[in-house]
């Protein structure tokens, strides 16, 4: 999880600057190109303009010093009769196509590439006669090393981009992901049967909101675990005194056949009937060790439960129904009941169809909320055992917490599937 | 001969129940797992079923639902070792009409499935009760409120007859158990406290609109009362 949204966050900066440079890199090269343009054609117009008076009374031309201001690129300026000869400054003996065409005086200025020169040339013109053509030229490989040093700067930034954007995405993806991956550890030692594990609290609301609820779940099952544990070692404990007095009293009958076997049978029911009564006490023990509860505010919860109902089935299109049938009172954690109806809920709105009714309603001194909702039926298939969609999961847990809290939840109807929450009324 | 059929998957206490209810002059079907009780429940009509929810193949109470689907006239009577009343409710509320709880007194046994099968008071020829909208044909065994009848099972209707014998005066717990049921036990009474939640339900969706529906009273650690709307109205 870290290397994909590391990865993800590199990648859409390196897309971004991608996007960026390209045009920018191809606007550099266009720009320079113009400088150059520029920088040649006012050296060869500020040249024209000395040598013009020369040219025209047919005197030899002396290529004048340029200024700075001219002559930014520092290309060299030669000067051509118009016959293509080298009259003087530096350039190639004979006038290239480049000059050839300025000789016509078609053009105020001509450009082209002579071999490895950028080549500018203007004519000198006296009248409509052509008296000469002005050169300048700057080596390609000036102009080149100038774009690619601009390009192998921009690349530079982009990498320094992309290089602080992975050092942004792996802090960030630590703060995210650590938390995530200590719930992780928490849930797995949670189903290793490790009850007293506990998320630490990651001060992002949402991790820390499912941290939570699994720490409730772990505590209230952790509760009835031991409550489980200490009643069965207790009664096995209590329960072994009768049977050793029972099974004393039929294998003494066994052994005494002269005696009257019916007085054995009745000592055998009366020592069965203690048996029994120690039982009832155990049970009545093991009820007692639930913690007590406060009364259920049913009310608030479904109001909550329309909201965080809505939520879900609006978008989808498909609405919630809460109808309320005369609930009786309970006396259950709302916590434990909130999750397992969070459970219900999500599992209609990711598996069912259509409309979800939820009832509340008196099963007989007891509190039965089923939800409902119109999708095909469930056939023989038992929703808490498909642990392959991940399903399963989260409705054994919601069962596990119903039971916790001494309430039972079940299937109670294949078609349309109808989950069943029953919880104890409150006495 | 009343035909029952026995779901039990331990030997020894299906061998006894057999035996007992032959001796009694039952005719028995003895199924060992749910499976076979299904198989059992969709061949043969039976006119009543003691189930054991603990079964090796299939979760008891859903056995208890599909056999309510597939025998919807039987009575069915769950028998449990699960002692929690949690456990009950959930086998009442998958449809079963009674409930007895392991180990199980032979005699106790007996008592309920007579007075199971035995299909309400003889009705002689007693004039229909009236109790607000609701009518309760005691000889015709039909409720009607405001004229649409209200569809019972067999005990929601004798538990509701027996309220309106005496409206507007509450009946104990213990008076409704052994009328209805026959059942001189005063345990715990879960079966009682589920076929008055029944009763409440149809009531309440059989009702039109306008309709003076009796209402069912809760009298906490006494028993039941039915409320006839009008008199409560032309006394208030």
């Amino acid at each position: 999880m870290r290397r994909r949204i590391t990865t993800l966050t590199v990648l859409a900066a390196l897309v971004a600057t991608l996007l960026f440079a390209l045009p920018l890199g191809f606007a550099v090269w266009q720009y320079y190109h113009d400088d150059v343009k520029g920088d040649l054609e006012r050296a060869a117009d500020a040249t024209a303009l000395t040598v013009s008076e020369d040219l025209n009374a047919g005197r030899q031309p002396a290529v004048p010093p340029l200024d700075r201001e001219d002559d930014e690129t520092g290309g060299e300026v030669a000067i051509y009769a118009p016959d293509g000869r080298l009259l003087a400054g530096h350039g190639p003996a004979v006038a290239g196509p480049v000059e050839r065409q300025a000789a016509k005086a078609t053009v105020d200025v001509a450009l082209g590439r002579e071999g490895d020169e950028l080549a500018l040339a203007v004519p000198v013109v006296s009248g409509p006669r052509v008296t000469g053509v002005v050169r300048a030229a700057l080596p390609m490989s000036d102009l080149r090393m100038r774009i690619i040093l601009t390009w192998l700067g921009m690349a530079g930034l982009a990498v320094a981009t992309t290089g602080l954007s992975w050092l942004m995405a792996r802090r960030s993806t630590k703060r995210l992901v650590t938390p995530m991956e200590e719930l992780a550890a928490a849930a797995e030692r949670l189903g290793d049967g490790d009850f007293t594990a506990r998320s630490p609290r990651a001060g992002i609301a949402e991790i820390d909101q499912v941290g939570e609820a699994l720490d409730s779940t772990a505590a209230r099952i952790g509760e009835t675990l031991e409550r489980e544990r200490a009643f069965s070692a207790e009664a096995s404990h209590q329960l072994r005194t009768p049977l050793t007095g029972l099974r004393l009293q039929l294998e003494a009958a066994l052994q005494t056949p002269a005696a009257d076997p019916y007085a054995a049978i009745r000592a055998g029911i009366a020592s069965a009937d203690r048996l029994e009564r120690t039982i009832d006490d155990l049970l009545a023990l093991g009820r007692e060790r639930r913690a007590p509860r406060a009364e259920l505010d049913l009310d608030a919860l479904l109001d909550e439960l329309r909201q965080s109902g809505d939520a879900l089935l609006a978008p989808r299109g498909r609405a919630l129904r809460i109808v309320r049938q005369d609930p009786p009172p309970a006396r259950v954690a709302a916590a434990a009941v909130r999750q397992v109806l969070g459970v219900l809920l999500d599992n209609a709105v990711t598996h069912g169809r259509g409309t979800v009714t939820v009832v509340a309603r008196d099963a007989g001194d007891t509190l039965a909320i089923d939800v409902a909702d119109e999708g095909p039926d469930l056939g023989e298939t038992d929703p808490f055992a498909a642990a392959t969609s991940g399903n399963g999961i989260g409705l054994r847990l919601a069962r596990s917490l119903a039971e916790a809290e001494g309430g039972r939840l079940r299937l109670s109807k294949p078609a349309p599937p109808t989950f069943t929450l029953l919880l104890p009324a409150a006495e | 001969m009343p035909n029952l059929l026995v779901v039990e998957d331990d030997a020894a206490i299906g061998s006894v129940l057999e035996s007992t209810l032959r001796l009694h002059g039952y005719q028995v079907c003895w199924r060992r797992d749910g499976r076979s009780a299904l198989q059992a429940a969709e061949a043969g009509e039976f006119d009543l079923v003691l189930l054991d929810l603990g079964l090796p193949d299939l979760d008891g109470v859903e056995v208890c639902r599909r056999l309510r689907t597939a025998l919807p006239a039987t009575v069915l009577v769950i028998l449990t070792a699960r002692q929690e009343e949690m456990d009950v409710v959930v086998g009442l509320d998958a449809g079963a009409d009674d409930y007895l709880t392991k180990p199980i007194r032979l005699g106790e046994l007996l008592a309920r499935v007579r007075a199971h099968l035995r299909r309400g008071a003889p009705a002689g020829a007693r004039p229909p009760v009236t109790v607000g909208g609701l009518t309760v044909d005691i000889a015709g065994r039909r409720a009607t409120l405001g004229g649409r009848e209200v569809v019972l099972r067999a005990k929601e209707f004798d538990l509701l007859a027996r309220l309106a014998e005496q409206p507007g005066i509450a009946v104990s717990r213990e008076t409704l158990m052994s009328e209805v049921w026959d059942a001189h036990w005063y345990g715990s009474t879960k079966t009682l406290d589920v076929h008055i939640a029944a009763v409440r339900r149809k009531l309440a969706s059989a009702a039109g609109p306008g309709d003076e529906v009796p209402r069912i009273a809760t009298l906490r650690g006494h028993g039941y009362r039915l409320e006839d709307p009008t008199r409560t109205l032309a006394e208030g």
